[in-house]
């Protein structure tokens, strides 16, 4: 695994922690086997899940929030932890695909120039992954019978 | 004797003197109303207390003597306001007056001491006291005299039929039981007698057999062999005895099931119906919720199914092919750059093809990819050949951070999903249709269910149809079952009894010359004085059945004669030796339909009421007292019983629920009513539980 690899998968990224109540309620923070997770009726048995769920909305809905250094992220667990891997990677693929992340000259920068890539590959996650949440957090103000439903998530996909 | 009046002393919930608790009756029907809890049964504790030393302890459905129930018999009011150290006392008076007019105070008095906040010091007993009421006071009857006293209020073997409570009416007029039956025609007549004269003729018959047998074994040629067969043949009369008895059994057994098919016949259509219907039931509901369960793990299964099934990615296709045309022009620029570092360049990446097909290609002599001929030795096959021979680009020193691999790793994990991301929408749109499917399958079957449950209400009658329709397979099984064996019995006795005539034949041709006339006289006398003693009592109880259905049926017509709902007469069935089925039956004699528990405790009171007014007349001299004896009666059949109560005897003492309002009250005009009193339990404190507040109104209301 070489240095960007290694980083990549080191990221933490971040939530705005306007978001938490939301990721609280519908995500199990903390440890326990995946059954009693959604027995207790949290709809995400990770805030993981939850921060990949937001990302993959945030981008299918094409909501990318506009970030800056000021805003405060809390960021919650290194990507190398999100499971399953393969989704993790395809999450990667797809911010590659949208960030100005350059593959080419982040094979031959010094250590400066990788963090520098390595950080819009993370602000790339962090703005759809917030816009999916700030996308939620709106449906579930709307609509808050609805969000009470299990398949609340799921028809967003749809 | 007819009862006067009836006071209580601090008795149960009857607190304070006797000025405050004291009913007074007359002739007729004595009637005292009130809600439950409102203290009928004491009163009815009372009477039984009074006389018999007894109180009915309703948790172990039993009587228990006073020096089990000790201070129980007090007023809890009465206790509570009682002081640490002093005595207190229960009595309840009952003043009766002989068909002379003597009149009589029959009074039982219980102490106990309060020791402690609960601890009571009581009186291992309680004490009688009868007084005789003499020109102008009171004037205490010796004690020797009591019990004659006590039983000329309500003779012993009578206070079964004139004092009881309505739920004891079952069991008293139970005349499956042989002994219920029995009881009561000892009751009125000297059968008993006749029992006695059975087994007197019994014995002389048993005696004078054996003697004939002694006699005839004396005379017999062959004295062993005579022995053998004298032997023998007691074996098979015991045999004989034995299967008369399975035979008895059996045909009781016959019939009793026979009469529960009869009594179930009528509602068995019913309960098939509404068996069929809980079937339904239990199998729609074992859907619904199987179905439910299937429906909450689907909905659960939709969040869990976003990642093991990557539904999440559903929408990520365009941006993955982004992705790839980025990872092109990547690999593009990376692959230009490793070539132009070793002055090579390289079309095809370092095996590809992979050296198998090269291999392949080799031996074919033909390039698999453009379709030529490449002839060993050939420009082409070289060319082939050297695809094997090329060596791998060293890159480690021309990138600071060689990602080639990262990248191609995430690209192929990506170009993986591509099916996957294809078919998600077929499988979610599965998933939601099996959801719909599911949900409407829910739908459908709660509203079968409660057509079901509509139709249930439609089918009158109480809920047990299984337990009709078990209980109907049971006793047609059972009549089966008891057939066969009767059917065996009868085919075994007559082998039996043929036997024991040949035996008796070989007996009888081994005897040499002739048994003492008198001997075998007096064996013939007392074996037909046997037949005549059974056949005997069997016409007298025959008889006895006879008018006791009678009497009871001239009560059943009064009871029910303003009823036209209730027709048929009343029929005691003998079932087998000594035990009867009481049921109403047709002009043809055919058991009527819907026979209802209501029914049955009207033909039981007629029973009674027959018992008590038949020849004796007992119901002209002792007063019937009674708690409740309509409770398991419809209130429509309730007033043909009061009807026949005024009508056959002198007095009677009944503690009941019906009356309580005044408009039921109305009705009592037609009656031969003596008294009303309207008891009332009263809590001045309002917590119905606390039975340290409670204490008793008593008023006699106008009818």
């Amino acid at each position: 695994m070489n240095n960007v690899e290694k980083k990549i998968y080191k990221l933490k990224p971040g939530y705005l922690v306007g978001f938490e109540d939301l990721l609280k309620k519908y995500a199990q923070f903390g440890g326990g086997a995946d059954d009693a997770k959604y027995i207790h009726g949290r709809s995400f048995s990770n805030v993981y899940e939850f921060y990949m769920f937001a990302f993959f909305i945030g981008l299918h809905k094409n909501i990318a929030m506009d970030l800056s250094d000021d805003d405060s992220l809390k960021g919650f667990w290194e990507m190398e932890n999100w499971k399953p891997k393969e989704m993790v990677d395809h999450l990667i693929a797809c911010a590659l695909a949208r960030s100005d992340f350059d593959m080419l000259a982040v094979q031959e920068s010094d250590e400066n120039g990788v963090a520098s890539e390595i950080r819009k590959l993370k602000r790339t996650i962090e703005s759809y992954a917030n816009g999916g949440l700030k996308y939620v957090s709106t449906q579930v103000e709307s609509q808050p019978t609805e969000a009470e439903q299990d398949d609340f998530f799921i028809k967003m996909l749809v | 004797m007819i009862i006067e009046s009836i006071s209580m002393k601090d008795f149960q919930c009857y607190f304070g003197g006797h000025e405050q608790n004291t009913l007074n009756f007359s002739s007729g029907i004595n009637l005292i109303v009130g809600d439950n809890g409102g203290g009928k049964s004491k009163l009815y504790d009372a009477f039984y207390w009074v006389l018999y030393d007894q109180i009915f302890n309703s948790d172990k459905r039993e009587f228990v003597p006073t020096k089990n129930y000790q201070e129980n018999l007090i007023s809890d009011k009465a206790k509570n306001e009682c002081p640490i150290g002093n005595q207190i006392t229960t009595e309840v008076v009952l003043i009766v007056v002989d068909s002379r007019d003597t009149k009589y105070r029959v009074t039982r008095v219980y102490k106990s001491k309060k020791v402690d906040d609960r601890v009571w010091l009581g009186e291992e007993s309680s004490r009688l006291l009868i007084e005789e009421y003499k020109v102008t006071r009171w004037q205490s009857v010796p004690g020797d005299k009591h019990s004659s006293i006590l039983e000329r209020v309500i003779p012993y073997h009578l206070k079964p039929y004139m004092w009881f409570q309505g739920e004891q009416v079952d069991s008293l007029m139970d005349f499956k039981n042989k002994s219920a039956l029995m009881q009561a025609i000892n009751l009125l007549s000297d059968i008993s007698e006749y029992d006695d004269l059975i087994t007197i003729c019994k014995t002389g018959s048993d005696k004078s057999a054996k003697n004939y047998a002694n006699a005839a074994t004396q005379l017999s040629k062959n004295k062993t062999a005579s022995n053998d067969l004298t032997a023998e043949l007691q074996k098979i009369q015991k045999d004989i005895a034995s299967r008369d008895q399975s035979k008895d059994h059996n045909s009781k057994a016959k019939n009793e099931a026979q009469f529960n098919i009869d009594r179930l016949i009528n509602q068995i259509d019913d309960a098939q119906k509404k068996s069929q219907l809980k079937d339904e039931t239990k199998v729609l509901t074992a859907k619904i919720d199987a179905d439910r369960a299937s429906l909450e793990e689907k909905l659960e299964g939709f969040n869990k199914n976003m990642f093991s099934d990557f539904w999440v990615l559903k929408n990520t296709q365009p941006v993955f092919d982004d992705f790839a045309t980025k990872y092109q022009s990547y690999y593009r620029g990376h692959t230009k750059k490793v070539s132009m570092e070793n002055a090579e360049v390289l079309k095809l990446p370092i095996n590809i093809p992979q050296p198998i097909h090269v291999h392949e290609m080799l031996n074919d002599e033909s390039c698999f990819i453009c379709g030529r001929e490449a002839k060993k030795g050939s420009t082409e096959y070289i060319h082939i050949e050297n695809l094997l021979t090329r060596k791998k680009a060293e890159t480690k020193d021309i990138f600071n951070n060689d990602c080639s691999s990262f990248f191609q790793k995430i690209y192929d994990n990506s170009l993986a999903f591509k099916h996957t991301i294809t078919n998600i929408d077929k499988n979610v749109a599965n998933e939601f249709s099996s959801v719909h499917s599911l949900r409407s399958s829910i739908q459908e079957n709660a509203k079968k269910l409660k057509s079901i449950e509509e139709q249930f209400e439609e089918l009158i009658g109480d809920d047990r149809s299984e337990n009709i329709v078990h209980e109907f397979k049971t006793h047609t099984n059972n009549k089966d079952r008891y057939s066969q064996l009767l059917v065996g019995d009868e085919k075994e006795l007559e082998s039996l009894q043929k036997s024991a005539i040949q035996c008796q034949k070989r007996i009888d041709k081994l005897v040499m010359g002739s048994v003492d006339l008198k001997i075998e006289s007096a064996k013939d006398i007392f074996s037909n004085l046997c037949q005549i003693a059974i056949s005997a009592r069997d016409e007298v109880f025959t008889a006895l059945v006879q008018e006791l259905e009678l009497s009871a049926n001239i009560i059943f017509q009064q009871m029910t004669s303003e009823n036209t709902s209730i027709t048929g007469r009343l029929k005691l069935k003998k079932l087998s030796h000594d035990s009867c089925l009481p049921e109403i039956v047709d002009s043809d004699g055919f058991i009527m339909a819907g026979s209802n528990d209501s029914n049955i405790i009207l033909i039981k009171l007629s029973l009674i009421m027959a018992v008590v007014t038949s020849r004796a007349q007992w119901s002209k001299n002792y007063c019937l007292i009674s708690d409740a004896p309509t409770s398991k009666m419809a209130k429509k059949y309730s007033r043909g019983f009061y009807k026949s109560l005024g009508e056959n005897f002198r007095q009677s003492i009944v503690m009941t629920y019906d009356f309580v309002s005044e408009e039921d009250r109305e009705e009592l005009a037609e009656l031969e009513v003596g008294t009303v009193h309207k008891i009332e339990a009263v809590y001045p404190g309002g917590d119905r539980e606390n039975r340290a507040d409670l204490y008793v109104t008593i008023t006699e209301v106008a009818q």
